[in-house]
């Protein structure tokens, strides 16, 4: 590869640039336009400009990401890597947030002071996440999970003035710190195994190392190291904050940390596994064969995960069949999302991590519909209550059918698009000997009936106690709409199994 | 010169308290002090492995730790303050408005 000149590499990262430029000019809004004006029409201005002003810079990084898409991959600054894979994933978080933004704005509960800092974290979150998802080092991986951390406690601690927010904010904050602390001690035995902080240079060390028997020096920080991830991916048992924090802050953020923080997080989380143990893992390379033999601690470390993964759909779907408020209920389903996705991640192999990839995209549609819904009915009921849901599906059909598809397709129906990505990751399980957690996962899929369809149930099966008037949103239920196709519509799910093909082709290959 | 593995040993012994002092203590501050520990541990085992292999990439690791420990102790104090003021309390499990 040719060297790159200082302004060839700033190109290879203009989108993380822009996010930078637009989230100081979002900053700065406030300061410079109509201070004094403490009028509520005022702040609700300003709170507008700067929304529109975030999701301008989002759209440039968005287009900027897509010219990127067809680039060869590089490694930039000695420590960037601009591929597929990580493009795909920033521009997952890119659009997730210009979504969640949208929510916000169309939110008419929350206030209107501090609309321009919710925005800037926001903006701070996407910076992050878009260095976490590609690098191999691990400073600047602990960097990006912590930007995206700290913006993250400050945004759940935002709303100051509502009951609960303070206080899962600074459980979210005490125990997210705790789980860094430990990744990091994990790193640090790694970086003592190899003298490396890059993964990609550790991943000869870590293969000798298993190769002589020397495993626990691996396994330990490997250990370690998932703590870190899987408190942010909220698996068991690091689950407990989320329910918690999902409840105690205003949906759009809950939007955000459940879709958006935890599909970079699992993309930083399969590119350090990947780049870690491709050397020991047992696949089909298809110019080389079989490449390894398995190892006893490549099946211990699949097992661990099978294990966690089980675990966590357990736990997930257990805890939500009875849980009266929506973003609780949310929340645990989303753990036990988590618990699928990680079904994908135990079977060490491309094929799985495509699996995983693939679902997390689904996840992506259904989820943020999900919140959407929870939304639009706390914009019309004020409660988040599952009770405050009766009859609304007759006053309101758009919303209500709509709801009824993210419902299906989170419980994996046919023929909704969480049906194919369940059925693909069950696939895999089975074909990579794991075909108790396949089982396992049929099993949870049943159990998660129940909850989903108490929501359902409620919204065209019961009557309303009272009227209530029907306020118009129509972005937002144009928005829910949108969210639904994609969450049913098989059209463009081969392209998007395509794409993480593509993504995973260049962590392995 | 004090050998890599005093280093190390210290380092652990540093990390365990960090943990027990997390598991033992309710206060929020207290917990927070005790994640600065652990972060303290792994800078210490960070600097040991860097001289060990004469490496400067883990030297210069505990320079980004420092500052991102303290960003974290800010907004970690930003909402302890918060919560004070609402509940007279810093025991993060007295507060109960969160449960199933």
């Amino acid at each position: 590869m040719p060297e790159l000149t200082y302004f060839e590499h700033l190109s290879y990262i203009l989108p993380e640039v822009a996010v930078t430029l637009g989230l100081c000019l979002v900053l700065c809004w406030e300061m410079f336009s109509r201070r004094q004006d403490r009028t509520a029409e005022a702040r609700r201005a300003r709170g507008m400009e700067t929304g529109i002003l975030s999701l301008g810079f989002l759209a440039i990084a968005g287009v900027l990401l897509l010219i990127r898409f067809s680039w060869n991959p590089a490694t930039v600054f000695g420590m960037v890597e601009v591929d597929r894979f990580g493009t795909m994933f920033k521009l997952f978080i890119t659009s997730a947030v210009a979504v969640v933004i949208g929510f916000d704005l169309m939110d008419r509960r929350a206030q209107d002071d501090g609309r321009s800092e919710t925005y800037f974290l926001l903006l701070t979150a996407v910076l992050g996440s878009y260095f976490l998802v590609s690098s191999y080092n691990f400073l600047l991986i602990y960097l990006g999970l912590e930007t995206l951390g700290l913006a993250s406690y400050a945004l759940s601690g935002m709303h100051k003035r509502g009951r609960a927010s303070a206080e899962a904010a600074l459980k979210y904050v005490v125990y997210g710190a705790l789980a860094s602390g430990i990744m990091l001690f994990g790193a640090s035995l790694l970086y003592g195994l190899s003298g490396t902080l890059q993964v990609d240079e550790m991943a000869g060390h870590i293969v000798t190392a298993v190769r002589e028997g020397r495993s626990v020096q691996v396994a330990l920080p490997t250990l370690l190291i998932l703590v870190g991830f899987g408190f942010k991916l909220s698996f068991f048992p690091f689950h407990w904050w989320a329910p918690d924090v999902y409840e105690g802050v205003p949906t759009p953020i809950a939007t955000f940390l459940a879709v958006g923080s935890k599909g970079v997080a699992l993309a930083a989380f399969l590119r350090v596994l990947a780049m870690a143990f491709a050397g020991i893992m047992v696949f089909d390379d298809p110019s080389v064969g079989i490449l390894n033999e398995p190892t006893p601690f490549l099946a211990n470390l699949g097992g661990t995960l099978a294990i966690i993964s089980a675990a966590t759909m357990l736990v997930g779907n257990l805890a939500a069949l009875r849980q009266t408020n929506l973003k609780r209920l949310l929340a645990y389903s989303s753990i036990a999302h988590a618990g699928y996705i990680m079904m994908g991640v135990a079977v060490l192999k491309p094929s799985g991590f495509e699996a995983a990839t693939l679902y997390t995209f689904i996840y992506y549609f259904m989820n943020l519909g999900a919140f959407g819904m929870v939304l639009y009915f706390a914009n019309q009921t004020g409660s988040e209550d599952i009770g405050s849901l009766k009859g609304m599906g007759y006053s309101h059909p758009w919303a209500g059918v709509a709801t009824i598809v993210f419902l299906a397709s989170l419980t994996g129906l046919p023929p909704t698009a969480g049906f194919a990505g369940k059925w693909i990751l069950m696939m895999e399980a089975w074909d990579g000997g794991l075909g108790w957690l396949a089982l396992w996962t049929g099993l949870m899929s049943v159990v998660s009936l129940f909850f989903y369809f108490r929501i359902a149930k409620m919204l065209f099966l019961r009557q309303a106690d009272q009227e209530i008037a029907v306020v118009r949103t129509p972005i937002l239920s144009g928005m829910l709409v949108v969210l639904a196709v994609f969450s049913v519509v098989f059209l463009y799910f081969d392209p998007l199994l395509d794409l993480a093909k593509t993504g995973i082709n260049d962590l392995f290959y | 010169m004090i050998p890599p593995p005093h280093v190390y040993t210290l380092a652990v012994l540093l990390f365990g308290l960090g943990v027990f002092g997390f598991l033992r203590h309710r206060n929020a501050i207290m917990l927070l002090m005790s994640v600065e520990l652990m972060l303290n541990s792994a800078n210490l085992s960070f600097l040991a492995a860097a001289r060990a292999h004469g490496d400067s990439d883990g030297a210069m690791m505990p320079m980004f730790l420092i500052v991102v420990a303290a960003a974290e102790a800010a907004v970690g104090l930003a909402l302890i303050l918060i919560l004070f003021r609402k509940r007279q309390t810093l025991d993060i499990e007295v507060p109960r408005s969160l449960k199933d």
